[in-house]
């Protein structure tokens, strides 16, 4: 398990090397653009995966995901537990091998490797420093409702494909 | 600096800080009975000191003085600085450590039931984060300048 952190972190920490210095050093954007972008895109791909993984490997098991009623909106009620909210869930998603191995993989160590808050909140110090407020709110504003945004999109798509495995399929 | 030397010590700090936030995380399940967010949030900003602390530090010239500690058998590491190893590592470690995805997914998630927390998560890690860093920072010009 620890392995596949480990491992998943590397890949991440490769992907984000990657992409930031493909955004900052290639294409010229300024370095809080490309860790945004970096940012953005793995709050879109943990939404993705979340709903992808929870739906593909816990269909024989009673997790309050599978269990709703699909054609709701993601936003009504009913389909996550009332109090504390997040834990629950993860505690549950985390009881399948498969999906605890995969979670721990692609959650953990690929896309929590890959995003990043350190850098963030240090890239927002040196904007604050060299007195660029301008774009030091696009970042710090920028990432949080972007990340929010794509995080939605990502279960919003993630939901689309457990709907369409499952028409394809009865 | 080696391109691949370069990947290379991202990875093991990656590795590293990816375990250790797994670990940490693992750690507040089991012992306390926190929502979910609370450990990420402590982890983001840990990380947030850790990093300003480690770059303030590193930022200052403490090339020579380990350059001269190096035996003959570092021919390889010789050649390089060793500032930009040491802070491959830490940004590596850093970075890996904290994360931006699991902020998001449980802002989305706290959205649905629980805006208050939302919100206490969404300013609690950023301005925490901020005066991480720049508290970090402070410590890391203390040390490097003393």
């Amino acid at each position: 398990m620890i392995l596949a952190v480990g491992f998943g972190g590397a890949i991440g920490v490769i992907i984000r090397h990657l992409l930031a210095s493909l955004f900052h050093g290639l294409m010229g954007l300024p370095e809080y653009v490309a860790i945004m972008i970096v940012n953005i895109t793995g709050c879109f791909l943990i939404g993705f995966v979340f709903f992808v993984l929870e739906g593909v490997l816990k269909k024989d098991l009673d997790s309050p995901l599978t269990a709703s009623d699909l054609s709701k909106p993601l936003t009504q009620r009913g389909w996550w537990p009332e109090s504390n909210p997040t834990q629950p869930v993860v505690r549950d998603f985390r009881a399948d091998l498969r999906a605890e191995l995969f979670a721990g993989f692609i959650i953990t160590g690929i896309l929590g490797g890959m995003t990043t808050f350190s850098l963030f909140s240090l890239i927002s110090l040196n904007l604050e420093q060299s007195g660029n407020h301008l774009a030091l709110l696009i970042n710090v504003l920028g990432s949080v409702t972007l990340g929010y945004a794509a995080t939605y999109c990502g279960l919003l798509c993630g939901r689309r494909l457990i709907l369409l495995r499952a028409n394809s399929s009865s | 600096m080696n391109m691949l030397l370069t990947l290379l010590l991202l990875m093991t700090g990656g590795s590293l800080g990816a375990v250790a936030r797994f670990l940490s995380q693992k750690l507040a399940a089991n012992y306390t009975s926190w929502p979910g967010w609370i450990p990420v949030l402590i982890i983001n900003v840990v990380g947030s000191v850790m990093i300003g602390v480690a770059v303030a530090w590193l930022s200052i010239d403490l090339k020579d003085l380990h350059l001269k500690n190096l035996t003959p058998t570092d021919e390889a590491i010789n050649k390089l600085n060793l500032n930009d190893l040491i802070s491959l590592l830490v940004i590596g470690f850093c970075g890996a450590f904290t994360t931006f995805s699991s902020f998001s997914l449980d802002n989305f998630l706290l959205s649905i039931n629980n805006k208050g927390q939302m919100l206490l998560n969404i300013f609690g890690t950023t301005l925490l984060a901020y005066g991480g860093v720049t508290f970090g920072w402070f410590l890391g010009s203390l040390a490097a300048t003393s």
